[in-house]
């Protein structure tokens, strides 16, 4: 009966250990890559990567925001924060792999994506603006808390772009 | 209409090399008179400025030495063959090869070897034509090389590879055989004559949809019109009812003026265009008042609007 009960709180705590452990990167591209001037290098370098850091999710997606670069991790978070793409409290690791929701949240709010009556209500969260990107297509089936390649990460953003034309294109 | 007609050389000269390159176009049935000032003027004017020959001889030349440059070579024989740049837009880059030459930014009229790469930027587009039989329109934050454009006997041999990012292929049928094939990281893609893009990305990877053929051509034609200048001059004599060889070649092209629209509701337009008229009909020679005609830029590619920027009876 113990071996059962012990069993039964292994398994219960396994999902909880696979949730809290992230890829935790030696470096990221932005760092010897930040400059405007270094741009198509940065894309390369982020592309070639097997994780999406952080450091690098934010560089990226503060481009593509046209925000102004920012010359360090602690400049981008901070500027993520008051874009509401990053909670107050949330802390995020430089080199640790982006989450999925992260990246959503900021991606629906550099296209304005409002969503359905969930997302409304309960304003930009991970989980409800990835459903919504999946459901607009711009991003296959994936779970809020899943990291994002390189690879992945650069299409994400050309996406972006595009839907960002299509609206300009737009009457 | 038998027309005779002076085309400046100078300018044409720098840009044989692309016109050999870009004969093949021919084939796509819209550029014909866009490719007779430089055939003529390779023939006939090695050291003047100015060429004169018939409207009719131009055009024969023009057919001629556009058949010619998509003729069947000899047997074993190889010729390599390039890419030009048509147009970029944003930022996009290109280098020679994987281990020579570093990355410079792309303009328009940039010759690239085989073998060069090329990547674009965000919100950027480069347009190529490359070999003698297909057109590239590069999108942004993509990443190409063009490892072969080569033509043995009478196939035309191209491949282009593409890391990542987005292009749109158009692939002409020009009377060879056309050998085009795209690789990306987890496809091969093959086609003997038609258009489709090609997208390869991490989160699908390879896609493939319809080309934006109608964005291709009209870079083709703006390219093309864009590179020539046409002077008819004062001597000119024509068969035709419109003694302007101009009026004609511009009604011609062009068609009239639509009934309809922004153009007509421009009054200042109508006044000009009835005063052109008029001066047409009542003057016996027209180049006496108007001795030369610069018909610079004719964008044919949107005849709604009838962007035109000339001297003369349209001034």
């Amino acid at each position: 009966m113990s071996s059962r009960i012990a069993a039964i709180a292994l398994l219960s705590l396994m999902p909880l250990g696979c949730a809290i452990s992230r890829t935790i990167s030696t470096d990221s591209a932005a760092d010897s890559h930040a400059k405007k001037s270094a741009e198509y290098d940065f894309w390369d370098a982020v592309a070639e990567r097997s994780t999406v850091t952080n450091d690098d999710a934010l560089q990226g997606l503060l481009l593509v925001a046209g925000d102004p670069a920012a010359s360090d991790y602690t400049a981008r978070l901070q500027r993520a924060r008051e874009r509401g793409w990053v909670s107050s409290s949330a802390e995020l690791p430089k080199n640790e792999s982006a989450e999925v929701g992260t990246i959503a949240r900021a991606t629906c709010e550099i296209l304005d994506i409002r969503g359905g009556l969930t997302m409304r209500i309960t304003g930009l969260t991970g989980r409800y603006c990835t459903r919504e990107l999946i459901h607009l297509g711009i991003l296959p089936p994936r779970t809020a808390n899943q990291s994002m390649s390189g690879l992945e990460f650069v299409d994400l953003v050309g996406r972006i772009e595009d839907r960002k034309r299509e609206r300009e294109d737009l009457p | 209409m038998r027309t005779n007609s002076a085309v400046t050389t100078s300018h044409l000269r720098r840009h044989l090399g692309t016109l050999a390159v870009l004969a093949g176009a021919l084939a796509l049935g819209s550029l014909p008179l866009l490719f007779a000032p430089g055939v003529s003027a390779t023939d006939a004017s090695p050291d003047g400025e100015l060429v004169t020959m018939t409207v009719a001889d131009l055009l024969a030349l023009m057919q001629q030495e556009a058949a010619g440059a998509t003729r069947a070579l000899p047997e074993g024989e190889i010729k390599i063959l390039k890419a030009v740049v048509m147009k970029a837009e944003g930022s996009s880059q290109w280098k020679k090869g994987r281990d020579e030459g570093s990355w410079k930014n792309s303009v328009v009229d940039d010759t690239l070897d085989p073998g060069a790469l090329i990547r674009t930027g965000r919100e950027s587009l480069l347009a190529l034509r490359v070999g003698q039989n297909a057109s590239i329109l590069v999108d942004r934050n993509t990443r190409m090389e063009l490892p072969q454009v080569v033509q043995t006997g009478s196939t035309l041999s191209t491949t282009v590879s593409l890391s990542r990012g987005r292009a749109d292929f158009k692939i002409d049928e020009v009377g060879l055989t056309n050998d085009f094939s795209v690789v990306t990281p987890s496809a091969t893609l093959a086609v003997r004559g038609t258009g489709y893009v090609v997208a390869y990305g991490g989160l699908e990877g390879t896609r493939t949809f319809l080309a934006r053929r109608d964005l291709l051509h009209a870079v083709e034609i703006r390219y093309f019109t864009t590179r020539f200048r046409y002077l008819l001059e004062a001597r000119s004599k024509s068969s035709d009812t419109y003694q302007d060889p101009a009026v004609f070649a511009l009604f011609d092209t062009v068609g009239p003026p639509p009934l309809s629209g922004t153009l007509i509701a421009d009054d200042a337009t109508l006044s000009l265009l009835a005063d052109s008229f008029l001066r047409e009909a009542i003057a016996p020679d027209p180049f006496i008042r108007n001795p030369l005609f610069d018909l610079r830029r004719i964008d044919v590619a949107d005849q709604n609007h009838l962007d035109l920027e000339s001297r003369g009876q349209f001034r």
